[in-house]
Formats: structure tokens, C-alpha cells, sequence
């Protein structure tokens, strides 16, 4: 009897003490004084106030803080940096997805138009709950091979729904003015000409680059849902020639601590490239390590890039190889000025600028991904990055502490 | 020995002044259809709101310097033409953010593209900079500048001042630069979810907008998406919930991730429009 006491006792103790706890861990965290102060006071805290001079009192972040946050970003050099699964616009950097467009039911009246532009209408236009989805394969095209666009529209249900009379036109868009170029080769959802599946409610145009198509390359849809007209576009950016294209026989080892790759590339067009590549483990495609980026002028003729993976990145994440690295990419930045005429610039004071007669950029095809060796992690260095810039930026900010007490 | 002494007087009137530590504050201005360039070739200069972009003078602060540039320069928000945007801030942090002296930057929506991408394609040394604050930051561009005219005339929209150039499209705007990288410096933003325009640009801009910008590229969000949520304060991922599954009984969760640099500071809701958000240089 006594033991069955004790046993229900402890029951209820644990059930009570798991209630406990739930309630513990799923209640809002209540606000520290701090954020009760600020809550409570009548005054914005984020809007900085006005002394009797009329001058703003604005006090910055504590310099104290600003050196911790730049010490601990500094341990890893600008070139290399951690590398996180969610870090999107580095694992796809060619990818930039439109988003969906509405069909206009009724266009808008009566409008004039704002000092910036901008319009003001007695009536707005109206919309229809039908959309169009149109992006293209990517967001880069390089070379004058077959590049696809995929248009489909969704009704109210969100089912995909009939396009008619289907009109495209292809054009560039250089120094805001729009330049004709070759109309897209197939436009259908006829399950040939690039079009996937046939009859499936998505559409894919086909453009194939002119030599001449550099830059800014739209495609422009006219169609019809359900009677009603509709005019969609998107824009991806072209280089149809090769700049430069990387080439087989890739290396890596470790130097220094760090782990080294060197790229092959054989350059055509002389001028200042950025070529940066990421780092995955090879066992989980879903975990990241590191980005390295390697950028100079480079001559025409074969070239060895050594990509540099900071040892100290791979060392803290504890993840031994073989690991793969990816999305190996390279530009080449026809910019009137390079980032190292900036860098003198800033260094000597010369101002600098230069007309820009032709598009920015020249993509160059990516490599496929590459294999490295094995490597223990704890084979890489524990170095923290150093550089004159980062001493000259802490001593600046220690300075700044120093006289903000 | 007079002029010798005068010389002498001149000299030392000058090194007191050299030694002077000043904070310049750098106010970088958006989209505009007029041209606000003026040269910047000493401390002196950029001293006047040249084309009234900032509503004739910024109020409050001491030191303020304008940078103004032409928006309708080949290369747009990436020119180094005469009068270009990058030209224009290169001059400017040349000029105010060297030697002694300190810069604070801020700028408002398209000027938060110009600064991001002058960090992100350049690692500059040498300058002292103390705080980049981007103003409903076009760091992400705008889907204004993606549309085609056709369909912008049917929602009233016959021409945009200065033009929009592919600069401040989407694509143009985050392919132009990697946005992770602004060697280690801070780019503070504020924004709001107001229209100047009684929400007639909106049905363009996906998610929360600001009448010309989405929550995608104003949070600081490094994927062009449906950003639906306000942009909270920090640099954490932002999470929007939809019901979901077997008779929507479900909630589902959408992540928006940021990029690293970036730091919300302030969010002005639905009465702070594209155009307040230029006064949000007093916000921390």
C-alpha cells in the first residue's frame, strides 16, 4: 500500500514537473527591463533627439561594439568567407526569379504624372485574380546556344490555364535605349523546339543569342487568358561570346594551412576577372564550408587561378574531406573602372572615371564541380587573416572607443 | 619679415585646421529625374542640396555634405562617367573620409545601391568610415524597373523620372555585386510599408512594398521573393506563417534569410512611405 503511495506520488511530481517545463519553454519570453523601459516610454526609441541648439543628438552604435563585431569578422580575410546552406544568392548565384505578374482587367484613367514620375489616377487599374509566372532558366546566358524561358499563368485556383495567341519579341537594352535583335526560335507548349512535355499549360520560348546580344536581354510575351490581353517580360543578362573558359586539369593542396585550388583558364580577352567558387562537404550536399574569390587583371593565354580556402573556415567547422567545390565561376568587368584604378585612386587621390560605351560584365561558362583529395580538418591552420587594413581599421576604431570614453 | 611673419601666421592657421578631426556626414540620393551632380574636389564642396533632392537642406545635423550625382549615366547606379554615381561617392570618400577626418554615409533608395555596390565590388583601405545608413535601400532593386512599359502604361505609368535604368532591376541589382561583402563594415537600414502613390504601384511589388520598393530588397533579403512580413529589427531570418496542409489546418512557416552585412534598424509601418524614409538619417 505504502509502495503504491509512493509510486502515484512520483507520478503526479513528474507530471507536474513535464507541465512545468512545457509551460516554461512555450511561453513568450517576457521583456527584459530594457525593452520594458522602452515600451513604456512615450518617445520613439529609435528617433535620436534633438537638443536646444536644434542639432541631433545622435549617439552610434558603442565603438567598443563596432571593434568586437570587426575583430570577430576579421579572423577570415574578405576572399574567403563561412559559407551556410541558406546563403542563397551564393550557392544559386544565377538565379533571380521574376515573380508573378496579374492580368489588368480594367487599365487605369485619368492619370497625370508626379514630379518623380511617378503616376497619380482618379482610377486605378483594376486586376484580375489570374497570374503569369515568366523566368528564365537562369539568369545569365553564355555563348549563342539555345537559352529557355518558361511562361505559365495561374487562375483563381491556382491551376494553371490556357495561353492564346502567343506573340513574342526579343530585344536588348543598352544606356536605356531598346535594341531589336533575332526573334525567339520556337515559342509553344508543343513538346518540341526546347518545350519539355506538350500540352502540360507551360510554355517555354526559345531564344538563341545573336553574336551582337551582349547585356541586357529581355524576352517580351503578348498573349491572351481567357480573352483578356497581357503583356509580360524578362530580362536575363547575355555575353555571347568567350571571354574566357576554364579548363580541365584542377589541382588542390594545402599550403600554409589553407586549402588551395588552382583553376585553369585559358583567357581570350585580357582584363580584370573575378572568379570565385564555393565549397561543400562532399557527403551532405546541404552543408556548406567556405567561398573563395580571386580577382586581378589577367593576360590573354593560359592562366592558373589559386583559389584559396581559408584553413581557419575549415578547421572551425571540424568537417574532414574529400570536399566538392562548386558553382566555379568567373567574370571578366568591362567597367570603365576596375577596383584596382579605385584603390589607387583612393590611395593617391587622382580622380578617376571613364565613359562606359559597353556592357559591364562578360560571364564566362562555369566548370563542372571538382573533387578535392582527402584532408583531416584538423590538418588546416588556426591562423586568424592579418593585413595592414585590418590593423589600420582596428586601431581606428580603438581610437574612436578611446575618445568616446 | 612682415610677409615672413605672415606666412608664418598663414601656416600655423593652416595646420590648426589640418589637424581638426571632422565627421562629415554624406547624404547619397536616390532615383530622380533631374541631375544633382556638383564636383566634389575639396571639404568645401557638395555643401548645398543641389536640385533640391532632400527637400532644400537636411535639418539637424552639422558637417553635412551632399553627393549628388546623374542617375541617367550609361551604367546607371554602377557609372564611373562624368557625373556617374560610383564617380561621385569615389570623389566624395576621397574628399571627406581620409586622414583625420570621418565619414557617416547616408543615402536613400537608389544611393543604397550605389553604396552597396561601391562595398561590395571594392574592398577600399585607408578610409574612416564611422556609419552606412541605406534609407529604403533599392540594394535589391525594384520590379518597377523589370516590367515592360506596356504594362506599366496600363496602370498609369507613362515614363519614370530619370528613368529607371537595368541597374535598379531586380537582376540588375543583385547580380551586380556579391552583397555579403562590404569588408566588414555594417550597412544600417531603415524603411516603411506607406505608398506615395495610394497603393497603385503595390499590385507590382510582391509581398510588403513601400509604394516603389519591395520588402525583399528593403529587409535586405537575398533571394528577389514574396517577402510578406515586416522587416524586424537585426540581421536574423524573418519568418512568415501560412496555413497549410489537409484543409489548411496546418501552419506552415516561410524563411527569409539576409544578407550578412545588413542590419535593420527601424520599420516605419504603414504611414512611412518610400519618400519619408528619406528623413530616417535620425533613426538607431
Amino acid at each position: 500500500m505504502n509502495q503504491k503511495r509512493v509510486f502515484i506520488g512520483l507520478v503526479a511530481a513528474v507530471i507536474i514537473f513535464l507541465i512545468a517545463t512545457l509551460y516554461i519553454l512555450m511561453r513568450e519570453p517576457t521583456p527584459t527591463k530594457l525593452e520594458e523601459a522602452e515600451i513604456a516610454s512615450p518617445k520613439d526609441p529609435t528617433l535620436s533627439p534633438v537638443g536646444e541648439d536644434g542639432e541631433i543628438m545622435i549617439v552610434n552604435e558603442d565603438p567598443g561594439q563596432a571593434l568586437d563585431r570587426y575583430v570577430k569578422w576579421a579572423q577570415y580575410p574578405p576572399d574567403s568567407r563561412p559559407l551556410f546552406g541558406w546563403q542563397k544568392d551564393l550557392i544559386e548565384p544565377y538565379r533571380v526569379l521574376s515573380q508573378p505578374l496579374a492580368l489588368v482587367s480594367k487599365p487605369a484613367k485619368g492619370c497625370t504624372t508626379d514630379e518623380n514620375g511617378m503616376p497619380v489616377c482618379k482610377e486605378p487599374a483594376e486586376f484580375l485574380n489570374v497570374r503569369c509566372d515568366m523566368n528564365a532558366e537562369q539568369s545569365v546566358s553564355v555563348g549563342t546556344g539555345d537559352h529557355h524561358i518558361y511562361l505559365f499563368c495561374l487562375d483563381e485556383k491556382n491551376e494553371r490555364t490556357k495561353i492564346e495567341n502567343l506573340k513574342t519579341r526579343v530585344f536588348r537594352i543598352f544606356d536605356r535605349k531598346e535594341i531589336p535583335t533575332l526573334p525567339a526560335i520556337h515559342a509553344a507548349d508543343d513538346g518540341s523546339g526546347g518545350d519539355a512535355t506538350a500540352g502540360d499549360l507551360m510554355y517555354t520560348i526559345t531564344v538563341r543569342p545573336a553574336k551582337s546580344d551582349w547585356g541586357d536581354l529581355f524576352a517580351e510575351a503578348t498573349f491572351t487568358v481567357n480573352g483578356k490581353e497581357h503583356v509580360q517580360r524578362i530580362g536575363w543578362y547575355s555575353t555571347p561570346h568567350v571571354v574566357a573558359e576554364f579548363q580541365q586539369g584542377i589541382t588542390d593542396h594545402n599550403e600554409g594551412g589553407h586549402l588551395i585550388v588552382r583553376v585553369p583558364i585559358q583567357i581570350n580577352k585580357s582584363g580584370y576577372y573575378l572568379i570565385e567558387a564555393n565549397l561543400q562537404e562532399k557527403n551532405d550536399p546541404q552543408r556548406f564550408l567556405a567561398t573563395a574569390t580571386y580577382e586581378a587583371k589577367l593576360e590573354a593565354g593560359r592562366q592558373t587561378i589559386p583559389l584559396r580556402f581559408w584553413g581557419k573556415i575549415l578547421r572551425d567547422q571540424n568537417v574532414n574531406g574529400p570536399y566538392i567545390v562548386r558553382e566555379i565561376r568567373a567574370r571578366r568587368n568591362n567597367s570603365a573602372v576596375t577596383p584596382d584604378m579605385v584603390q589607387r585612386s583612393l590611395d593617391t587621390g587622382e580622380e578617376i572615371s571613364g565613359e562606359q560605351t559597353e556592357p559591364l560584365w562578360e560571364f564566362v561558362q562555369m566548370a563542372k564541380p571538382y573533387e578535392t583529395n582527402e584532408y583531416e580538418a584538423k590538418s588546416f591552420g588556426q591562423e586568424e587573416w592579418n593585413s595592414e587594413e585590418k590593423q589600420r581599421r582596428i586601431d581606428f576604431l580603438k581610437q574612436l572607443a578611446k575618445e568616446e570614453g | 619679415m612682415r610677409k615672413l611673419g605672415l606666412i608664418a601666421l598663414v601656416a600655423l592657421f593652416g595646420a590648426a585646421h589640418g589637424v581638426d578631426a571632422v565627421t562629415y556626414k554624406l547624404f547619397v540620393h536616390g532615383r530622380s529625374g533631374k541631375s544633382h551632380c556638383q564636383a566634389l574636389t575639396n571639404v568645401n564642396n557638395g555643401t548645398t542640396d543641389y536640385n533640391n533632392y532632400w527637400g532644400g537642406a537636411v535639418t539637424g545635423l552639422a558637417n553635412v555634405r551632399y553627393v549628388g550625382f546623374d542617375g541617367t549615366k550609361s551604367g546607371g547606379a554602377y557609372s564611373w562617367s562624368a557625373c556617374g554615381a560610383q564617380k561621385q561617392l569615389n570623389d566624395a570618400l576621397n574628399v571627406f573620409c581620409k586622414g583625420s577626418n570621418s565619414c557617416e554615409i547616408y543615402t536613400h533608395s537608389t544611393g543604397g545601391l550605389v553604396a552597396a555596390a561601391y562595398f561590395g565590388q571594392n574592398n577600399p583601405s585607408g578610409l574612416n568610415i564611422t556609419r552606412i545608413q541605406l534609407l529604403a535601400s533599392a540594394a535589391g532593386g525594384s520590379e518597377l524597373a523589370d516590367i515592360s512599359t506596356a504594362y506599366l502604361s496600363w496602370l498609369g505609368i507613362k515614363t519614370l523620372g530619370g528613368q529607371l535604368d537595368q541597374s535598379v532591376s531586380t537582376r540588375g541589382a543583385r547580380l551586380g555585386f556579391n552583397h555579403n561583402n562590404s569588408g566588414g563594415r555594417t550597412l544600417y537600414t531603415t524603411s516603411g510599408e506607406g505608398s506615395d502613390y495610394l497603393g497603385l504601384t503595390s499590385p507590382l511589388l510582391p509581398g510588403k512594398d513601400d509604394g516603389v520598393l519591395a520588402n525583399h530588397s528593403l529587409c535586405n533579403i537575398n533571394a528577389a521573393s514574396d517577402v510578406d512580413v515586416s522587416c524586424t529589427r537585426g540581421n536574423g531570418t524573418m519568418s512568415e506563417s501560412y496555413k497549410c496542409g489537409f484543409l489548411w489546418l496546418k501552419t506552415c512557416y516561410k524563411y527569409h534569410y539576409r544578407w550578412t552585412p545588413y542590419y535593420t534598424v527601424y520599420q516605419g509601418g504603414k504611414n512611412h512611405s518610400h519618400r519619408d524614409a528619406n528623413s530616417d538619417y535620425n533613426r538607431r
